[in-house]
């Protein structure tokens, strides 16, 4: 499916991809696309301090870097650096999920990019996952 | 399709300084020239190839010689292809100076040995680059008019076919470019094809006796030759509409898929209550109002029901000289403020915010706004038309107005917030500063007036200029200038239009489900 998908996705988009899985995560893969939005799964979502892998599904816009990256699916209930549940914009079983709900997408993290500088080159997705994972530490 | 020629004004400052003024090499020489990437930029019936960046030739790269004219030695080509074969898209144009005329805007025509020269050398280029890249010539005379030819080549298979006369030099497929668009932050639009006229354009002297008094005949046949994009037929839009085709603009191209209703019908100036009846869509209504209030004597309409989001709906405005923005949404706002740069093709973009007192209902304050984008200008984006959260909210989901934690039960209020107010009144005031803004970028009346966003303060009825001319240090969208299908722009679904095509499609199914129904009960009444 990740192949099939990925080929008609735009250009930027795959160079985002390209840098993700050159910098950051070999293994990151599209899962799905749904309207706007493509799930990209990546394995290595630091959680804490990056000794724990928390893994999840980026919301990215197939429009990236043109348009913000919004919300996270994982498949546990992140816990964020205190061990308590990460309560921010959690939303169990979200129709958000549903693209990816079929592999265990489960919990939605409605999580914007307002208020942020936005992404301008495909290379800013590095810093976007960085600010995933410091909302995932935030709690 | 049609071919045309478009560069900025920058660039065509640049192309004659290098060729006439103060930085011509080899002055004394009869013509000069260089090699530069060219991009094609790809309408549904139109295509531009855009000047891209000037391979700087040294001083003996490019030389007159008595017996064989002007020459661009095999190392400038050579350095000139390794330049453009890196840059994604990018073909090869060469660009040589005719001494005269030096006056009047008529195409320079080709002698038959630039045609013979060109084609073998631009033959051996387009085979040093990848498939479907341009290759095309150009002259420009010292008053800056230019004719412009793309050359196609068969491309050999086989070595047999190499050697072929068919697929060298001499079978070259020649088409001029039949105009030149010189972009930002006015327009100008020169012939380009030597062999052929501008339309030539008739003026309606006593419908237009007015208008003439102020920009003459001329003026008239600028507005004659120039097609319109209009993307959204709302309020703004569809006056528009009706304005430039009384003030003689020759092609307009509407794009919107909204039907007009009761809920609409109170700014929807010219429409009737039998088109609410109907349901008629926007785009046909307002093609029969142009139509029928057209001066331009060889008047077009051509309406399409599309998105401006989508890339069928964008694809039709990319035909067009200017384009106006009147869609009221972010993620179209981002689309043409793309499209301003990468195919050189100047947006106006014009709308009202209007804010009522939560209990008295009366009005608190409000703006309208008009701002032009492209080469030239500041782009919509860093003159605060929109921001790239709202262009990223717009494509969540239709109407998507706040993101979630809303209740379940709160989505019929949400609608009703989200509905904002709007007054035909106000519609007309930008509808009416666009126009202006049109003439003043087309036909360079009131030049202090060409750049950046003019409001109108409702609370204060003040209408000012805002201070930004420019855009911010991190913007990217000038290095996208003239970048053309090289340039990715970010359509995608415009979930509202799916949303409408699936509900129109269901109703459809009912009914012929419907009468499918009602012809088998007919049936077996009869055999009864």
């Amino acid at each position: 499916m990740s192949d099939l998908v990925e080929a008609d996705l735009p250009q930027p988009f795959r160079d985002a991809l390209r840098c993700l899985r050159e910098k950051k995560d070999a293994g990151a893969r599209v899962d799905a696309v749904s309207g706007n939005f493509a799930y990209v799964w990546v394995e290595k979502l630091a959680k804490n301090n990056a000794l724990e892998s928390a893994g999840g599904w980026l919301r990215l816009p197939v429009a990236f870097p043109h348009a913000n990256p919004h919300g996270l699916i994982t498949r546990e209930a992140l816990r964020g650096a205190s061990e308590g549940e990460v309560g921010d914009g959690h939303h169990a079983g979200h129709d958000m999920c549903k693209p990816v709900a079929g592999i265990g997408g489960a919990h939605y993290y409605s999580w914007t990019w307002e208020n942020a500088p936005p992404p301008r080159t495909p290379e800013d997705i590095i810093g976007v996952v960085q600010w995933y994972e410091r909302r995932i530490r935030k709690g | 399709m049609r071919l045309e020629f478009a560069l900025t004004e920058k660039q065509h400052a640049d192309v004659l300084d290098r060729l006439f003024g103060e930085r011509a090499y080899r002055r004394k020489d009869p013509e000069r020239g260089f090699l530069a990437a060219v991009f094609p930029a790809t309408g549904a019936e139109r295509r531009t190839l855009l000047l891209g960046q000037i391979v700087e030739p040294g001083e003996d790269d490019v030389y007159w010689s008595p017996e064989e004219g002007l020459v661009m030695t095999h190392r400038y080509y050579s350095r000139a292809l390794s330049v453009v074969q890196s840059i994604d898209g990018a073909g090869l144009i060469n660009v040589h100076s005719h001494p005269g005329p030096r006056s009047g805007l008529h195409p320079p025509r080709p002698s038959p040995e630039d045609l013979e020269a060109d084609a073998r050398e631009l033959c051996f280029a387009s085979r040093a680059l990848p498939e479907g890249r341009p290759a095309a010539a150009a002259i420009v005379t010292p008053a800056g008019a230019m004719s412009v030819r793309e050359y196609g080549f068969l491309r050999p298979r086989t070595s047999k076919e190499a050697l072929s006369v068919k697929f060298g030099p001499k079978g070259a497929r020649i088409v001029f470019a039949e105009r030149i668009r010189i972009a930002g932050p006015g327009l100008r639009i020169l012939p380009g094809n030597p062999g052929k006229k501008l339309r030539d354009l008739e003026v309606d002297g006593k419908a237009l006796e007015s208008s003439i008094l102020l920009w003459g005949e001329r003026g008239q046949r600028i507005l004659g030759e120039l097609c319109i994009g209009i993307a959204g037929l709302g309020g703004v839009g569809g006056i528009l509409a009706e304005h430039l085709a009384r003030l003689g603009v020759g092609t307009l191209v509407l794009v919107d898929y909204d039907r007009l209703e009761d809920a609409n019908f109170n700014r929807s100036q010219g429409a009737s209550r039998a088109d609410v009846a109907s349901r008629a869509l926007k785009v046909e209504v307002y093609a029969r109002i142009a139509k029928e209030s057209a001066t331009a004597p060889r008047f077009s309409v051509f309406p399409y029901r599309a998105s401006v989001a989508e890339a069928e709906g964008l694809k039709r405005l990319l035909d067009c000289d200017i384009v106006v923005g009147a869609a009221d949404d972010a993620f179209a706002r981002q689309v043409l403020d793309h499209e301003a740069y990468a195919h050189l093709i100047p947006v106006i973009d014009g709308g009202t915010t209007l804010v009522p007192d939560a209990v008295s209902k009366l009005l608190v304050a409000g703006k309208s706004q008009v701002v032009a984008a492209g080469p030239g200008h500041a782009c919509l984006e860093c003159q605060g038309v929109y921001t790239q959260e709202e262009a990223t909210v717009a494509r969540e989901s239709p109407g998507w107005g706040r993101y979630i934690d809303l209740p379940d039960d709160a989505e019929d209020q949400l609608k009703k917030e989200l509905r904002a107010p709007s007054v035909i009144c106000n519609n007309g005031l930008v509808a009416s500063l666009i126009g202006v803004r049109i003439l003043a970028i087309a036909l360079g009346i009131a030049p202090r007036t060409v750049r950046g966003t003019q409001r109108f303060y409702v609370e204060e009825g003040k209408l000012a200029w805002a201070a930004t001319k420019i855009c911010k240090p991190d913007c990217r969208k000038s290095s996208w200038t003239g970048l053309g299908d090289s340039h990715h722009i970010p359509v995608g679904a415009d979930l509202r239009w799916r949303e409408i095509q699936r509900e129109e499609g269901d109703a459809k199914a009912k009914r012929r489900l419907g009468r499918g129904l009602k012809t088998a009960m007919r049936r077996i009444g009869r055999r009864r």
